[in-house]
């Protein structure tokens, strides 16, 4: 119902720029857009942004039987949540296909490649064993956003750390953070997806953007494929592929996935580099004791943000008279501009700010500025 | 004596940061910080609905309370039915017939006053949004510890102690309530005690939120 359309303008002029070389934010073909890695103040969760792109990710655990086909081995269970947060093209509490997408992929990332060692997570077999559950959420969806959740999900999940389980007899003790160190997560390798637009069939652009995603898997007006698809990579640091994914048209060049997978791998290295270190900087500051909570998020230097440091009030026999007194001189120096706009009432009880009708008016140019202006031969 | 000393000394809110537009993709967003909890919340409307929850007459306003993490749960449709109430009480939603404005509010962190940090941030992502309304609103949160005493805007372990909690929203134009929600028990006097000394720290709120707005309008205008 509430779907995006893409204009036919919109989709020939991208075709055409694409094909020219360039990019509507003026990236190289092999570029990304800018990685931030946030942490939150509990172990496990962290905002990813690529871009624009922002996605929340919180891991949290219980103790729950196992599976009786697997009766040593914990339980990882991935979620992602598509809210009207994202774009106002989601409908709130929905299964879409993106959503069901984004979570077979992320299993097939995660899952399948057992890049978490389930064993560990086992607690007595048959009967207790961990259970990781890893919520994405995603806030902004300004494509790529299977890159964006993958990173998200690997960040939570090496940042993750659960409770220490000791066991004596028959009795087990689920140790809190402040009597037990925590035990982080067991990680083989770090596997992450990676996105690659392609468009008609021949050229490769990586981490595209919205309207970009958009516009290659489009078909043309009479209903003809453009021979452009989304082709998804996961891959892990040593360079070893976990999963391959196209939508789209079919490549008939097989160039075309080579080059693929030979860019995403130097990409993957260097993502899991950042991530290691963001994680590594983020527990040295937290063995130092410093307070890391998701409100460093809000930079000061930004024209629409504010920080007060110190709001504070006095409630009973406030004097008022006492501060601002040589605010208000000062403030008499200044002549207040004759504002543009008028306060107007339009429905009972509200105003409305609207600009003077009055306000633009013609500049006469005195006659001596135009002698100064003749050109002389 | 010693209580009256105590009434009279300096009180002080929680540091405020916010940024507005944070997220590209609403129509208007915000995210607000006060001491340690953090909220974001994102506005997308007035636009078209499904012709069964269209009303003719008034636009139809959907709250959405996303936690952190796990299975959503009752305390989070309490949130939001708080939420909803609150703000139909200051949408202008008679001059968008037919339409649905949909709130989303994502929590980030939780160290005490979720709800009112909610409430906050749901006015602010409004002002960005630019929907009409018929005032701004702030909500202040207040604690009632074990000597009954009011302690504003208390911390996680108050929280814990406190015999009561007691939440207010006020509208910006005449400082009246718009909401009120408590929790435990406490006494008539001790509540209408505690809805003065909110009144009077809302009007620091609304402070911020002219000094943000008047922050970027200079700018635009």
């Amino acid at each position: 119902m509430r779907e995006n359309f893409l204009s036919n303008c919109e989709k020939s002029f991208l075709q055409r720029i694409v094909s020219e070389g360039h990019r509507l934010d003026g990236r190289n073909y092999d570029e990304s857009r800018k990685l931030d890695i946030a942490f939150g103040s509990e172990y496990g969760s962290c905002m990813v942004s690529l871009g624009e792109t922002k996605v929340l990710a919180q891991v949290s655990c219980e103790v729950v039987q196992p599976k009786l086909t697997r009766p040593n081995e914990g339980v990882l269970y991935i979620n992602v949540e598509l809210s009207p947060m994202a774009g106002p093209q989601f409908e709130a509490n929905r299964q879409t296909d993106l959503t069901v997408y984004l979570n077979r992929l992320l299993e097939k990332c995660y899952k399948d490649s057992k890049c978490i060692d389930l064993e560990t997570l086992c607690i007595v077999a048959e009967e207790k064993v961990w259970s990781l559950r890893v919520d994405l959420k995603v806030l902004n969806h300004a494509g790529n956003l299977i890159e964006c959740a993958s990173i998200a999900a690997l960040c939570s999940l090496a940042h993750f750390k659960r409770p220490d389980v000791t066991r004596n007899g028959d009795t087990i003790t689920i140790h809190t953070m402040a009597e037990k160190d925590p035990i982080p997560t067991v990680l083989y390798h770090y596997p992450i997806c990676l996105t690659f637009a392609i468009f008609s069939n021949d050229i490769m652009i990586s981490d595209p953007s919205f309207i970009e995603e958009s516009v290659c898997t489009s078909s043309t007006e009479e209903g003809i494929n453009t021979g452009g698809g989304l082709l998804v990579i996961g891959m892990n640091q040593y360079k070893e592929l976990c999963l391959l994914d196209l939508t789209g048209a079919a490549i008939y060049n097989s160039n075309l996935v080579h080059k693929a997978i030979t860019s995403a791998a130097t990409r993957c290295k260097e993502i899991v580099d950042m991530v290691k270190k963001c994680i590594v900087s983020d527990d040295t500051l937290r063995q130092k004791r410093v307070k890391i909570n998701f409100s460093d998020l809000i930079t000061s230097e930004h024209i629409l943000s504010l920080s007060r440091k110190d709001v504070s009030i006095r409630l009973k026999q406030y004097n008022v008279d006492e501060l601002p007194a040589k605010e208000e001189d000062m403030e008499e120096d200044i002549e207040p501009e004759p504002s543009k706009y008028d306060v107007v009432s339009s429905v009972p009880q509200t105003a409305e700010v609207i600009s003077k009708k009055s306000g633009s008016s013609w500049v006469e140019i005195s006659s001596e500025s135009e002698e100064d202006c003749t050109i002389v031969d | 004596m010693g209580s009256e000393e105590i009434k009279l000394k300096d009180f002080k809110l929680k540091p405020m940061k916010c940024e507005l537009n944070f997220l590209s993709k609403s129509d208007g967003s915000a995210i607000l910080s006060q001491g340690a909890t953090v909220a974001l919340a994102s506005v997308n409307g007035p636009l078209d609905v499904k012709i069964s929850s269209q009303s003719i007459e008034k636009t139809t306003l959907e709250v959405l309370f996303s936690s952190k993490g796990g299975k959503p749960s009752v305390k989070d449709r309490y949130k939001e039915n708080v939420i909803r109430q609150t703000c139909e009480e200051a949408i202008l939603s008679s001059l968008y017939p037919r339409t649905g404005i949909t709130i989303t509010v994502q929590e980030l962190e939780d160290y005490g006053g979720l709800l009112s940090t909610c409430v906050n941030c749901v006015c602010l992502a409004l002002l960005n949004s630019g929907v009409a309304m018929r005032h701004v609103f702030a909500a202040v949160l207040c604690a009632v510890d074990g000597r009954g005493d009011i302690v504003l805007e208390p911390a996680v372990e108050q929280l814990e102690e406190a015999r009561a909690v007691m939440n207010f929203v006020f509208d910006e134009r005449d400082k009246s309530l718009v909401t009120g929600f408590t929790e435990g028990s406490f006494s008539e006097d001790t509540y209408k005690e505690a809805i003065e000394r909110c009144r009077s720290a809302s009007d620091l709120i609304f402070a911020f939120y002219r000094d943000i707005v008047s922050k970027y309008s200079n700018v635009i205008g």
